[in-house]
């Protein structure tokens, strides 16, 4: 087990430096603009391009460059998301700061939105799964059907126009400065956003769990425990559900990590400053520390879960065992 | 079939609940409240945009928060009120400048109780200032306005870093600050009433070269909160009422000494500011429908808002509007066909339709038809009736432009129509943003009447483009430019003098003046252009004045004449306000919205 974890954990690395380079380079090669230029806003020949020039290591060889973000991502005090590297063009803010700043909005979005989702879809996709043609399950289907079509962005900005404009029972937009996440999270402020995202990802959640009880209810070993009188509910909860549950965590790991790392259209929508908009505004605004910055940390976010996620099914599934041919 | 009924039935639901709730909002339309209003409450503003730099006031000069710093957190030496013969000036921290008669030097006496509010909570002494012209000058601070201090004598060789201070500058006395230039600058004073140049203590210089924003002590009647707890010497965490990316928040400065502030000593209305930063217009334009926001800085409201509120008599009290000194534009390059030719240049002028940009941009309210390049605020409305290009409602004159492609070398047989080869695949650069590119679009469907086939091309970099002569870029439109609402040098100069030609300098794109030599460098088969350099020197030169005024208002026709631009609009700021705010008064001074002079309903 701990070779296992030990080769993720090198695997995930390799994974961190290769999205790194990637980005690196994309910035390079794409015309993202002169970051001197979009700092002092002066002329090419004037003193203060030039010193911007020199500060940033712009006529330094790209590899030198490169290597300045890289020793960003070495996850130790001092060096990682360096402050003298990784701060804003545009904002002169170290992005360490403002991720601090930001994480705690995006968290609350994620995780609430992924529990609601969990809460919503999981008893609904068991339950569509156990009573076929069912009017549950045709309630399951249209869920569904919903949560495909809908963009979010629409959605978003439906609920906001009813809930908040014309009937006034919901708040608006926006985290006022005098509220921390947990405070916006008591004053209702991301109860619409969770909403949003139960539809974003919900549809998933219900068709795979529809399917997996459906398939796991005809399986043998449930056969067997009916046979034993086993109660119902027993074999639905200790049983179905447990063998349905892989696929969705499957699901639900890599969801969590992108949701957490920055559900960008949401956060617009309800105007939460959150680290999804810090990165769409940083890639639009050619701010190359910001975009480093985030994509190490969303590629540390699905690494991480992704080791997580495999510890996981070692419980949910003891079947699954990790032998030396694993990765 | 029953998942089909299902959702039938929930989208009847959905639009039973839209069609139920009928009306313009959550809110009685009311308009603007007939209750006194009392000092007193919280003025909430939206902010599209965040700061640049930090907010740091000598870094960045965004409307936020440029318009918050001028009204409410810092105070300069002098303050400047345009005015059709020239421009007055105002003392804010120092008392009415004295300046010698050959104009090098000046003399601010600082009045008695302008201190810095908390941490520093100390008066604001002749030193501080010196230190903030050092630290506007230094490369390393990069400011945004750092050439307009360069004239004080000195300035060159501290910037260059050949002389520890700045000869010009000497402070005899705590409260007296002299100022002494190199050479005759008659915008050096007005250019003190800059944020650039509002003193910042020392002691917060150090260790936040580039995030001063965060730590920004104020002088005037608003402090950022959370200033006060932040410890000068030891470890600073940045005030806690600015959250980069959320919000901003004002209290009272209590340091501010209304006695020792003439411009805003009456007023200083609301208790609070709170700014809300990141929301788009349209949720702006929402909340300040309900009541909920009082109105927003930056960005344009949404033009169905525009057009509710002024159609409606109840609600037209709640939009603010003024013209600025901002011009938009369309470019044409001498120096490249078919433009290289002047019938070419002012037939394009003839056919523009200017009221179709008009409506494009959300109507009036927005901005009003541009006849000539210097915006008629700087110039002090000397040319409202000039018009060298005027048409029928400003609809473009076919007939006209016609007439003037006739006698162009690129019109062989004088059918109106541009049919040489170079009338073709004209290039003609745009913004992707709404409504640069529907602009662009409208102007190409004008030209092509007059048989120039326009190339429009979308991009967001095309300044880089642009920036580089040698690329011999024809068009570019929605450009825009603004100029001091006294004086329209900050545009005849960056525009139209062969010294901003190029990438090291910008952004005179028409290429005027550019050279023989320089031409053929970048490829152009014409060898010569006209040049304004001349009559911009001589009219820069001049004292701000009348004879000023003059000189600039006959370059302006000269260069208008000679079509390198298809004057568009002039901007206007429109702001609507809610039914909280009973006064929003308009501000000379800083040419916005003065947010310390709001006051609010007692119901708000």
């Amino acid at each position: 087990m701990l070779w296992f974890l030990l080769r993720r954990v090198v695997f995930g690395a390799l994974v961190l430096f290769a999205v790194s380079v990637l980005t690196f380079l994309m910035y390079f090669k794409l015309p993202a603009g002169d970051p001197a230029r979009m700092i002092t806003r002066k002329p090419t020949e004037s003193r203060e391009y030039q010193l911007a020039r020199e500060r940033l290591g712009l006529d330094d060889p790209i590899l030198v460059q490169y290597a300045r973000f890289a020793r960003g991502m070495i996850p130790l005090p001092g060096l990682f998301l360096d402050e003298d590297v990784y701060f804003s063009y545009q904002s002169n803010i170290a992005v360490k700061d403002e991720l601090l700043l930001r994480a705690p909005y995006t968290i609350a979005l994620g995780v609430g939105g992924v529990v609601l989702t969990l809460l919503i879809t999981v008893p609904l996709g068991v339950a569509a799964g156990l009573r076929p043609r069912s009017r549950t399950d045709s309630t399951a289907g249209a869920f569904v059907l919903a949560s495909i079509s809908i963009p979010p962005f629409w959605l978003g900005g439906l609920l906001l126009f009813v809930f908040w404009f014309k009937l006034g029972i919901a708040p608006s937009s926006g985290i006022p400065a005098s509220e921390s996440a947990w405070e916006a999270v008591l004053a209702g402020r991301f109860i619409l956003p969770w909403i949003t995202t139960v539809v974003a990802l919900g549809a998933i959640y219900v068709q795979l769990l529809r399917s997996e009880v459906s398939e796991v209810m005809g399986s043998d070993y449930v056969r067997t425990a009916r046979a034993k009188g086993v109660p119902r509910r027993r074999i639905v909860v200790r049983h179905v559900v447990r063998g349905s549950l892989s696929s969705v965590v499957t699901v639900l790991a890599y969801d969590v990590a992108t949701v957490v790392a920055g559900a960008v259209v949401i956060e617009t929508v309800f105007n939460i400053p959150g680290i999804g908009r810090y990165a769409v505004e940083a890639v639009t605004a050619s701010d190359l520390p910001v975009v480093m910055g985030t994509t190490v940390v969303f590629a540390v976010a699905i690494v991480v879960t992704g080791i997580v996620l495999d510890v996981a099914y070692l419980y949910l599934d003891p079947r699954v065992r990790y032998g030396e041919g694993s990765i | 079939m029953r998942a089909k009924r299902l959702f039938a039935t929930l989208t009847v639901s959905v639009l039973v609940t839209l069609g139920a709730c009928s009306g313009d909002g959550g809110t009685e339309d009311e308009g603007t409240p007939t209750t006194e209003a009392q000092p007193g409450g919280t003025l909430r503003l939206g902010a599209v945009k965040d700061c640049r730099a930090a907010c740091d006031p000598q870094r960045q000069q965004d409307q936020f928060p440029t318009t918050l710093f001028d009204c409410c957190l810092l105070r300069t030496l002098v303050k400047v009120e345009p005015a059709p013969e020239g421009p007055t000036f105002i003392g804010d921290i120092s008392e009415d400048p004295v300046v010698s008669d050959d104009g090098l030097e000046f003399e601010f006496t600082l009045r008695e109780g302008v201190r810095f509010g908390p941490p520093i909570d100390r008066p604001v002494t002749a030193e501080d200032f010196i230190a903030t012209f050092e630290r506007a000058l230094s490369p390393a601070t990069e400011a945004f306005d750092a050439a307009n201090y360069r004239v004080i004598e000195g300035a060159e060789e501290f910037a260059a870093g050949e002389a520890p201070t700045i000869s010009g500058l000497e402070a005899p006395s705590p409260n007296v600050l002299r100022i002494r230039l190199s050479e005759a600058a008659p915008l050096f004073l007005p250019n003190l009433a800059s944020v650039s140049a509002a003193p910042i203590p020392p002691e917060l210089m150090q260790g936040h070269a580039k995030d001063y924003g965060r730590f920004l002590v104020s002088t005037g009647p608003y402090m950022v909160e959370g200033i006060d707890a932040v410890d000068v010497s030891g470890q600073q965490e940045p005030a806690s009422g600015y959250r980069p990316g959320q919000a901003l928040v004002l209290v009272r400065n209590p340091a501010w000494d209304r006695a020792s502030d003439p411009i805003r000593g009456d007023y200083a209305y609301p208790d609070s500011v709170e700014v809300t930063i990141g929301g788009s217009v349209e949720d702006y334009s929402l909340k300040i429908d309900r009541g909920e926001l009082d109105m927003q800085i930056d960005g344009t409201p949404p033009a169905s808002a525009l057009r509710r509120y002024s159609t409606d008599e109840a609600l037209q009290a709640r939009v603010v509007t003024e013209e600025t000194a901002a011009v938009v534009y369309s470019t044409m390059t001498v120096a490249a066909p078919p433009f290289d030719d002047e019938h070419v240049r002012r037939a394009v002028n003839w056919i523009v339709d200017k009221s179709a940009v008009i409506r494009l941009i959300g109507g009036p309210l927005n901005g009003t038809v541009a006849h000539h390049v210097f915006p008629n605020v700087s110039i002090g409305g000397a040319l409202a009736d000039y018009r060298p290009f005027g048409t029928a409602n400003d609809a473009g004159d076919p007939e006209r432009a016609m007439e003037e492609m006739a006698q162009s070398a690129y019109d062989s047989d004088g059918d109106g129509r541009c049919d040489a080869p170079e009338c073709t695949g004209v290039i003609m650069l745009g913004s992707p943003e709404s409504p640069g590119a529907e602009i662009a679009q409208s102007i190409a469907d004008d030209l092509e009447a007059i048989g120039l086939e326009i190339d429009v091309q979308l991009l967001e970099n095309r300044y880089e483009l642009l920036d580089e002569p040698s690329n011999r870029v024809p068009m570019n439109t929605w450009a825009a430019w603004g100029t001091a609402p006294y004086d329209p040098s900050e545009i005849a100069g960056p525009v139209f003098h062969s010294e901003f030609i190029g990438p090291k300098a910008c952004c005179n794109e028409v290429l005027l003046g550019a050279t023989p030599s320089q031409l053929d460098g970048w490829g152009f088969a014409s060898d010569s252009v006209p040049s304004v350099d001349a009559d911009i020197e001589a009219c820069d030169q001049m004292p701000l004045g009348q004879q000023r005024s003059d000189c600039w208002v006959a370059l302006n026709q000269r260069i208008t004449e000679m079509a390198v631009w298809i004057p568009l609009y002039e901007e206007k700021i429109t702001r609507i306000v809610s039914e909280n705010v009973v006064a929003a008064p308009w501000s000379p001074l800083y040419q916005f919205i003065a947010f310390e002079q709001v006051s609010l309903s007692p119901d708000g």
